[in-house]
């Protein structure tokens, strides 16, 4: 029984990637301290035990907590983070991507996607283009099929999270061990053809809901300040 | 029953049950390798790697990440050959100038992907690729 269960793990740990073109996929988010200690500026434990995982956090409208405890400051106009290239990380669309393959910009459409209706933080809704844009890298994110989709405020567990453990079935984004044919990809380089229309098809969809996917108090601050 | 008996009968039972243990083993043992196999196989499959930045994804970085790689660039062109063989780039200036140029920097990413994409173990191309790596993890948002 101990042999079988010592096995059985060896092969759930090798069995971690799929084949490419289907994508590896996992999720991460951008913790914010005002929803997890209840103001701006606190450093409680979840706050600081999910930075350390996911990377970085909002510590104050201004202040981002990176995982290396540093702070830094926030461009306000960017209402969640900004990836490894300095863009304005945009939920359900922006990911990480092993760098050694991608270039930041390039955009990854996956058709199964499209037309998918997402719930947004407020749980409204979107209609998903079906591409994403490679916006980000990281430390474990290895291999050319293996993509972190960014959820913008909404953890895992978060109901409204549609690429979480409560999205549904042709929708979830969590588990890198599910190999769908709907995580299906390929790859547009910018000048590729298609990438034009991809990046326009992806403005579309997003702008019609840009506003709604940010939080209330960067909303507020955007909206005095008049910018988009 | 005598006590010969019960001993046969142990031993028996013993060997039964280590053989099914065995048989259980190689199983898992085989189970494992074939997707171990699978994932070297994957591994191995031809990736397409970028040794360094496009102009397009150049132009996205902040202007911090653009001077650190202008600079640690032209510090690296003084002793990486391959660098040094297709460009001659001795100032963060030259680097910055040649990258405004779409086609002078086209020149010369695709001389470095040519020459990387058949020795991408050296230490040359791992360095020219490093280049663009630590500028971008190091601002990533991502862990």
């Amino acid at each position: 029984m101990q042999n079988k269960l010592i096995y059985l793990v060896f092969a759930a740990v090798q069995a971690v990637a799929c084949n490419v073109p289907i994508a590896t996929s996992t999720i991460y988010y951008t913790p914010d301290a005002k929803a997890q200690c209840g103001s701006y500026g606190t450093k409680c434990k979840k706050f600081v035990a999910d930075v350390e995982l996911q990377g970085s956090g909002i510590l104050t409208p201004t202040q981002l907590l990176r995982y290396t405890g540093k702070t830094e400051k926030r461009d306000a106009t960017c209402p969640t983070t900004k990836g490894a290239a300095g863009q304005c990380m945009i939920p359900y669309i922006s990911i990480a991507a092993d760098a050694r393959y991608y270039q930041m910009g390039d955009i990854i459409s996956m058709p199964a996607m499209k037309g998918k209706t997402l719930k947004m933080e407020d749980g409204r809704t979107f209609k998903h283009p079906g591409f994403f844009i490679v916006h980000d890298t990281g430390g474990a994110i290895k291999g050319s099929g293996r993509f972190d989709f960014y959820t913008g405020h909404m953890g895992a567990d978060h109901a409204n999270n549609s690429f979480g453990y409560k999205g549904d079935s042709d929708t979830t984004m969590f588990s890198k061990t599910t190999c769908q044919e709907r995580k299906k990809f390929s790859k547009l380089k910018p000048g590729q053809a298609g990438f034009a229309q991809a990046l326009s098809e992806i403005n579309k969809a997003t702008s019609v809901v840009a506003t709604e996917m940010l939080p209330t108090d960067v909303k507020k601050k955007m909206s005095t300040k008049g910018n988009k | 029953m005598s006590i010969r008996h019960y001993i046969l009968l142990i031993v028996v039972t013993v060997s039964a049950v280590t053989t099914m243990a065995i048989k259980e083993k190689k199983a898992m043992e085989s189970a494992a390798a074939h997707v171990q196999d699978k994932q070297n196989a994957q591994s191995t499959e031809k990736e397409e790697r970028v040794w360094t930045f496009s102009q397009y994804e150049f132009g996205l970085l902040r202007d911090e990440q653009k001077s650190e790689f202008a600079v640690n660039t032209a510090k690296a062109s003084v002793k990486n050959k391959i660098l040094a063989d297709i460009v001659d780039l001795k100032t963060k200036d030259d680097v910055l100038s040649v990258l405004k140029n779409r086609d002078k920097w086209e020149v010369i990413e695709n001389k470095i992907k040519s020459v990387c994409d058949k020795k991408s173990e050296s230490v040359d191309c791992k360095e020219i690729a490093d280049l663009r790596l630590n500028v971008l993890m190091n601002y990533r948002a991502r862990k």
